[in-house]
């Protein structure tokens, strides 16, 4: 390729990288900032809006609800998710097609439905808002990732591998155990990965159904950004940040996982 | 989801009672958390409100959005942005894939792998990043502006600022999209057009594109869903003046308490989202066959 | 712009009502049949010890005074624990009416307009005056509802005063808004913060602006016609929507709350405010119970009590520069230089919040369709 072509390549992708990163990277450099408002001309570096995270008990107690939720919500998607995606793809199921495209289904509905709906349907019911009800909105907003990370794991899976260790006379328990799953782990763990971000950065599904006790960490941070102006936010983001691509690179190390790719 | 189709191995002892077994958990968990609920918004979307009196179960929320130019504008608003987002997003998304195609593996790998990242911020946050950036007086526009690159531009509370808030959501995924699908690309085709004459654009329109199309067309449906469905860009970087059918949804169930009403915008928008999706699914089917 | 309210020393009889106060909440709780008289005297009922008292309410400002002015004392009187649930009125009283069954909070922090829905919903309940002694002493506009309240109840108390008025940014402006007609000056087009169509205060400017040109309660169309002149470069809710706008140059002037436009000086944004010469519109915020909750009535009500109670008023008015509702309590001079005390009383208008609860839904859906879309073009 030509030196001409080559760096109008770069300059190219320098600048979709600009617009991408822009953001983000301004977020993360105000959360060092000491102006005591936000957006503000960058006064000097300091550390003391990250130290203060840790005495905004509501942030730290959404943090741990969002962990909570975040995890509940993704386990449920992958272990649902692996079990229909290992049948869609190791039986003949009649109409597969269509229960695939009904798994996927929540891909359809936008967030604030899906988070309405619940909302509706507990009123209705006579029930009450709780975190039992806010994981299971969050799994069906997850579950379509999982489902389709985990159906591609599977679908480069070759189940002649099945088939020998049966012959080998394993039981189809242990064959499952010892044989599939860790070919797919990686795929698997992808899945649950993936759930849990998604779950954990997520406003629009847990609008409607917090409360006190059920606050996610987005709801807080939209809670907060009514009543104050100051930086708090853009550490408490940053941080969420750090730990995801940590947590992803970390993954891609161990795993050799190409979580994203 | 036809890649994974395809790569179905009928056992000696194949059961499909044992299919059902493993998709059953998943059938029930959908049924009862997003089904009933849909019902349920669907019910109180039939029921009269303060608005719009009538009796029983009937359409006329809906007569009621279709009727008042304001509601009727907001569902275009909401199909426009979408499309709009769409279009930008393949537009740059599938060049900026072709370009990193062309980078070395690993180094290329590793800038798509940092694309995916602000992502993981969160959209509140990111969002908030861009209504510093499109002030009038912010970082961006205000030099741009006093060096005399630009005229003075008003961007806040405009489509364009929701727009470019929502390319910038959906990039990531279309590049991503488009990337796995060029990358399935056998380099060995790409090698023999060469050797027979053909040059690099030629390479492209018959080589290359056709055979990306998949991943173009799945690129496409994930940046419409997304644009479709966004509650936080809208929200912040068009404000009340600017609605489309989700912020739409938060005004009535927030500020008015209408339900019913609240519940007729998220089925319109439900269904509208649903009948174009497998519009354009089936209409592209045709034309990759 | 704003004059200082009287100014007297506290007198001792607050306390002596506080104490009143706690000796009905006994005379309530024995009869009850806790069984445990006396509990005024510290010991609470082991029924609401370590119960979560949750408390809906606005945050920030308000969230902080709560937090540092009530929840010690009241946690220590009657050893609950206190959760919070804060967000926008308009969130927080969906929640209320989505879960009846099951309340999310035992008080609710509103708008008196609030108030009044909330009873016609059937979501707050009353008070008894006798677990409120010091609502005897708050101004009439403290009591939204009072008429329609059943004998010797209140259907909920305002703690303090907010004024909704126009700020703008002196260095941008040279010559002061009077008048709420200014903010249709030209020079403020493309640059005004102005209340979106939910807004809780939007009612009100819909009267004004009726009145200011021709029309009234009776015939609002002057309103809509007027309002659909204005461009505004932000439709807000919270200060926090146009702080940053202030900031840039974006927004040169805004209508909000006075105790908002107070912190924001205070912050150091370049900011005044006035009091429209057509008056100001006063809001009370009330605090009202929620129906259905766990927490017996009378606890509830001693919530209400302590916040209206003098100590609590002074240091509300100094710590968050809102007005204060109790009339017996005079503010030293130094208290009064800090709190915007609601614009002075006598400069604000009350606007009936059961008219206004009749006809938002109306005139929401009307700036909805034929105002809305006026601002929105270019």
């Amino acid at each position: 390729m030509s030196t001409v072509a080559a760096t109008g390549r770069w300059a190219f992708l320098l600048l979709v990288y600009a617009f991408v990163v822009g953001p983000a990277a301004i977020i993360v450099v105000d959360s060092f900032n000491s102006a005591t408002s936000f957006p503000a001309p960058f006064e000097s570096l300091t550390l003391k809006w990250y130290a203060s995270i840790a005495r905004h008990e509501e942030f730290v107690a959404s943090i741990r609800v969002s962990t909570i939720v975040a995890t509940a919500a993704a386990s449920i998607a992958t272990a649902l998710g692996i079990l229909a995606a290992y049948a869609l793809v190791r039986f003949p199921v009649a109409g597969r097609n269509a229960i695939a495209t009904f798994l996927l289904g929540p891909l359809l509905v936008p967030q604030i439905v899906i988070g309405l709906a619940m909302l509706q349907l507990i009123e209705l019911a006579g029930l009450r808002i709780g975190l039992a009800g806010l994981i299971l909105v969050h799994a069906v907003y997850v579950m379509p990732f999982a489902l389709r990370l985990t159906l591609t794991g599977l679908a480069r899976f070759d189940f002649v591998l099945e088939d020998a260790a049966r012959s080998l006379g394993a039981s189809r328990w242990r064959t499952l155990w010892h044989v599939t799953l860790p070919v797919i782990r990686p795929a698997l763990v992808s899945g649950f990965v993936f759930a849990f971000i998604l779950s954990f950065v997520n406003l629009p599904v847990s609008l409607f159904l917090t409360s006190p006790q059920t606050a996610t960490l987005p709801i807080v941070m939209f809670a907060y950004m009514e009543s104050r102006i100051d930086p708090l936010v853009t550490a408490v983001s940053s941080l969420v940040l750090f730990v995801a691509v940590g947590i992803t690179l970390a993954l891609e190390r161990v795993f050799k996982l190409r979580l994203l790719g | 989801m036809s890649e994974a189709t395809t790569a179905v191995r009928v056992a000696d002892d194949a059961t499909p009672p044992a299919a059902w077994a493993l998709l059953a958990p998943a059938i029930a968990f959908l049924a009862v958390c997003l089904l009933a609920p849909l019902a349920a918004t669907a019910w109180l979307s039939l029921s009269p409100n303060v608005l719009v009196k009538f009796d029983g179960p009937g359409l006329d929320n809906y007569r009621y959005l279709f009727g008042k130019a304001y509601y009727f504008d907001t569902v275009l608003r909401t199909l426009r942005i979408a499309f709009n987002v769409t279009f930008v997003a393949l537009a740059v998304g599938y060049a900026a894939a072709l370009a990193l195609k062309g980078v070395a593996r690993r180094l290329g790998s590793t800038l798509i792998v940092g694309l995916t990242f602000p992502i993981l911020a969160g959209p509140l946050i990111i969002v908030l990043g861009w209504m510093i950036l499109l002030a009038d007086g912010g970082p961006l526009i205000r030099p741009l502006v006093q060096a005399g690159w630009i005229g003075p531009l008003r961007l806040i509370g405009t489509e364009t600022a929701i727009v470019i808030g929502l390319v910038h959501f959906t990039l990531p995924f279309v590049i991503l999209t488009v990337y796995a699908s060029l990358s399935q690309i056998p380099d060995d085709l790409v090698e023999a057009a060469r050797s027979l004459g053909a040059g690099p654009l030629q390479v492209f329109r018959r080589v290359v594109w056709p055979l990306s199309l998949p991943g173009v067309l799945s690129a496409a449906l994930i940046a419409f869903s997304l644009a479709a469905s966004a509650y936080v860009s809208p929200h912040y970087l068009g404000g009340a003046a600017q609605l489309v059918l989700t912020t739409l949804v938060g005004q009535f169930i927030l500020t008015t308490f209408n339900s019913q009403m609240a519940g007729a915008a998220a089925m319109l928008l439900l269904v509208v989202m649903v009948i174009l999706i497998f519009a354009f699914t089936r209409l592209m089917s045709r034309f990759i066959r | 712009m704003r004059q200082k309210p009287r100014c007297r020393p506290l007198k001792r009889s607050g306390r002596r009502r506080f104490l009143q106060g706690l000796g009905a909440l006994g005379l309530g709780t024995a009869a009850v049949g806790f069984g445990r008289p006396g509990w005024a005297q510290g010991s609470p009922p082991a029924l609401v010890k370590g119960t979560t008292f949750t408390v809906s309410t606005w945050g920030g400002v308000t969230q902080d005074a709560v937090k540092n002015f009530v929840q010690p004392e009241f946690e220590r009187q009657t050893g609950v624990k206190f959760a919070f649930d804060i967000g926008a009125q308009g969130a927080r009283y969906n929640k209320l009416l989505a879960q009846r069954a099951n309340p999310p909070a035992d008080v609710f922090f509103s708008t008196d307009e609030a108030v009044i829905n909330g009873h016609r919903a059937g979501v707050l309940q009353a008070a008894s005056q006798k677990s409120i002694p010091y609502a005897a002493d708050v101004h009439d506009w403290a009591l939204p509802g009072r008429r329609a309240a059943p004998p010797g109840t209140v259907l909920g108390v305002a703690y303090a005063l907010i004024a909704y008025v126009i700020g703008y940014n002196p260095q941008a402006v040279k010559q002061a808004p009077a008048s709420w007609g200014d903010l249709w000056r030209p020079e403020f087009q493309g640059k005004l913060a102005l209340a979106a169509p939910g807004h809780t205060q939007m009612p009100s400017l819909l009267i004004t602006t009726a009145e200011m040109n021709g029309g009234g309660l009776r015939n609002m169309d002057p309103a809509f016609k007027k309002l659909a002149e204005l461009r505004p470069v932000k439709l807000t809710f919270f200060f926090t929507d146009w702080a940053a706008l202030v900031k840039t140059g974006d927004a040169v002037a805004g209508t909000e709350f006075d105790y908002y436009l107070q912190g924001m000086k205070a912050q150091g944004f370049p900011i005044e405010w006035v009091v429209p010469k057509e008056k100001g519109f006063g809001s009370p915020q009330c605090v009202s119970l929620v129906k259905g909750s766990q927490i017996p009535a009378d606890v509830a009500a001693a919530f209400i009590n302590l916040i209206v109670s003098p100590t609590v008023q002074e240091a509300l008015a100094v710590q968050t520069f809102q007005g204060i509702t109790n009339k017996t309590v005079k503010l030293s001079t130094e208290a009064q230089a800090k709190c915007t005390c609601g614009a002075r009383i006598d400069q604000l208008r009350f606007f009936d919040p059961v008219v206004v609860a009749d006809n938002r839904p109306q005139w929401t859906e009307r700036l909805n369709t034929e105002v809305v879309p006026n601002w929105a073009r270019r």
